[in-house]
């Protein structure tokens, strides 16, 4: 919650410091809008803060698996950055590979084929049959 | 007769061979959307738009047409079979659904899902045919006043509908109204928030945030509920049944929560902020407080599978109408749907019917369509979903993360949306995590600038007083209703919490 209450505070702060409310022909100004909802919702959120503050939320009882959900969000950063760096096909088996070995442990062939047969596959699906864009890479492989 | 001969024009423009392929794509990939836990149409949409970029408008919108109301058909057998829902829409369906299953009639239960989607979703398109070009001759004389109202109503409907969260969707919807805002001022040219980006002249992208709120979003929050640990061992088999067809009782009983259901669900589904989900939790407690034997209901009472199933497919058809005739998204499904419109040139509103019959009479033909399609496929083809069902998470999820990625990229070339998906992507989680909601964001980032050009007219015209607002009869008619629902919200989360102690 603090990091939304200071998120919307600096957002307030830019529409109240660089966006004016009146044009200087007395019209309504670029900041009318963003000002309306400046307030609102750093109201809101204060409104919230209290309101959850009050009630003293704890968490509730579901299985939280961070150290999955960490190393899935790295490796969607990693797909990203090999991507861009090797191109789309190599990036997408390289990811594939590398998420299905560390989450779906000891299928070995599974994963295998899977991993380099879906890249392929949706290589063929965006570039082939769809004419779509894909990173082109830095390393000028064809694929 | 007028609405026939149009009908016949969709219908002529719609039964073209690569549309029906499209059609049938786009049910089958809605229904693989459905079953797929966590991920609702909205997530499919949104991942999926990309791939229907080389196509024509009318193909794309069909297949992303079919693959919305699809995926309320898909959702309901993993609601049936495992007692878990592919998304909120079908929560209700699960009351019954499941413990119909567990009673060894898992099939008639699928049957009669398949059914009761197949006439919610037909009623629905029939009431669209018949209604849709009266709502555009009204909504004609709709002004930025009233178009200002109706983005209110909306939002305003759907952080209502939240219950007791209702703060965080307001934060949720005002962050989406923010966001709108980047970008230049279209009256005065002034450049806001964007920090002299050059990718930020032309406003925030709204195909990544989607993206990465609801398929990234989604699938990280699966992965920390440890959804990837989970395998299929839950799931009821039903193929051993003895008496797979639905039995003339299950009929009989069912009969009036066809009509209730259907009907309830478009009306509800037509206004903006309601939705599906709204939609089957309402027409499920109508109809155990209608039914003879409410003690049956969360035990297998069949109707209590037909009602819901009945109201959220009809409320998908039913949100199809602001969208068409007030080019107002009434849920973040068709928030997607309206950024794909506009993304090809069509700008949905009243003159829509009139300007691009071919277009959205052939949409409107395809649902009728493509409805028939789903009913077949729900019916045979449920081992092959039940086969996907198999497919353990920790290998579907990868795939997902696949086709987010690329498809992103797709769109624009550029690799810095790829990177804002991402961040999208962290914050969905979060908002998923403490309560807020990613559909509201959604569904006001698309309506934010239309929000404020339509406000600042507003002023304009009525020289700066908001008494305009209660001055026209149909905007003080669209605000009183906006006021009933927010009084109704209030009530209903009061009893709510009296009822809790």
């Amino acid at each position: 919650m603090t990091a939304v209450l200071l998120l919307s505070v600096f957002y307030a702060v830019l529409a109240f410091a660089d966006l004016n409310f009146l044009s200087s022909r007395g019209r309504i100004g670029p900041g009318f809008f963003p000002q309306i909802i400046a307030v609102a919702l750093v109201a809101f959120v204060l409104h919230a803060t209290v309101v959850e503050f009050r009630r003293r939320h704890t968490d509730d009882a579901i299985s939280m698996d961070w150290p999955v959900t960490l190393f899935v969000v790295a490796m969607v950063a990693l797909l990203i950055i090999a991507s861009h760096f090797l191109g789309a096909l190599p990036g997408m088996v390289l990811f594939m590979l590398l998420a299905l070995f560390v989450l779906n442990r000891g299928r070995h062939v599974t994963n295998l084929l899977v991993g380099l047969l879906l890249p392929i596959g949706l290589f063929t699906l965006f570039r082939h049959t769809l004419n779509a864009a894909l990173p082109p890479g830095m390393l000028g492989l064809p694929f | 007769m007028e609405i026939f001969d149009q009908l016949l024009l969709g219908f002529s423009v719609a039964i073209s061979p690569i549309n029906i392929v499209y059609l049938m794509l786009g049910s089958l990939i809605g229904m693989v959307v459905g079953i797929i836990p966590g991920f609702g149409p909205a997530a499919g949409l949104s991942i999926l738009l990309p791939l229907t970029f080389g196509m024509d408008p009318t193909g794309a919108i069909i297949m992303l047409a079919a693959i919305y109301y699809g995926a309320m058909y898909g959702g309901t057998i993993t609601s049936i079979l495992l007692n878990t829902p592919g998304e909120s829409a079908v929560v209700a369906s699960t009351f019954d659904g499941y413990p119909l299953a567990q009673q060894g009639r898992a099939g008639p239960a699928l049957v009669m899902q398949a059914a009761a989607s197949f006439v919610g979703g037909t009623v629905g398109v029939i009431l669209i045919s018949v209604l849709a070009a009266v709502f555009a001759q009204v909504t004609r004389g709709f002004g930025p006043p009233e178009f200002f109202m109706l983005v209110l109503m909306g939002i305003v409907t759907l952080i209502v509908l939240i219950g007791d969260n209702w703060r965080f969707g307001a934060i949720s919807a005002l962050i989406g109204f923010a966001l709108g805002t980047v970008g230049v001022d279209l009256e005065t040219g002034m450049q806001r928030f964007t920090f002299g980006s050059a990718e930020l002249i032309g406003g925030i992208a709204f195909i990544p945030i989607a993206i990465g709120l609801f398929g990234l979003g989604e699938l990280f929050y699966a992965f920390y509920q440890g959804l990837h640990r989970g395998g299929s061992g839950g799931i009821i088999q039903y193929q051993s049944e003895k008496h797979f067809w639905p039995s003339m009782r299950d009929w009989i009983e069912s009969r009036m929560a066809f009509v209730r259901g259907s009907i309830l669900g478009f009306c509800i589904g037509v206004v903006p902020g309601a939705g599906a989900t709204v939609a089957s939790l309402m027409s499920y407690s109508i109809e155990k407080s209608s039914s003879k034997t409410p003690e049956k209901f969360g035990k297998g009472a069949m109707p209590g599978l037909v009602a819901p199933e009945c109201a959220n497919n009809a409320a998908s058809a039913g949100s199809m109408v602001p969208l068409l005739t007030l080019g107002i998204p009434g849920s973040a499904s068709t928030a997607v749907l309206l950024a794909a419109l506009l993304m090809w040139g069509l700008k949905p509103g009243p003159l829509l019917m009139e300007q691009n019959p071919e277009f959205a009479w052939a949409l409107v033909a395809s649902m009728y369509l493509g409805n028939m399609a789903l009913l077949a496929i729900n019916i045979f083809a449920i081992p092959l979903f039940v086969t996907l069902l198999k497919v353990p998470y920790r290998v579907l999820a990868p795939a997902v993360i696949l086709v987010c990625t690329m498809g992103t990229f797709s769109v624009h070339g550029s690799i810095i949306e790829v990177w804002l998906m991402f961040a999208a992507g962290g914050v969905g989680f979060f908002m998923k995590l403490y309560g807020f909601s990613p559909a509201a964001t959604v569904l006001a980032l698309v309506l934010g600038p239309l929000a404020e050009e339509t406000l600042r007219q507003t002023l304009i015209i009525s020289r700066g007083s908001p008494m305009i607002f209660v001055e026209r009869g149909m905007s003080l008619g669209i605000l009183i209703f906006t006021i009933g629902v927010i009084a109704f919200g209030y009530f209903m989360n009061r009893s709510r919490r009296l009822a809790k102690g």
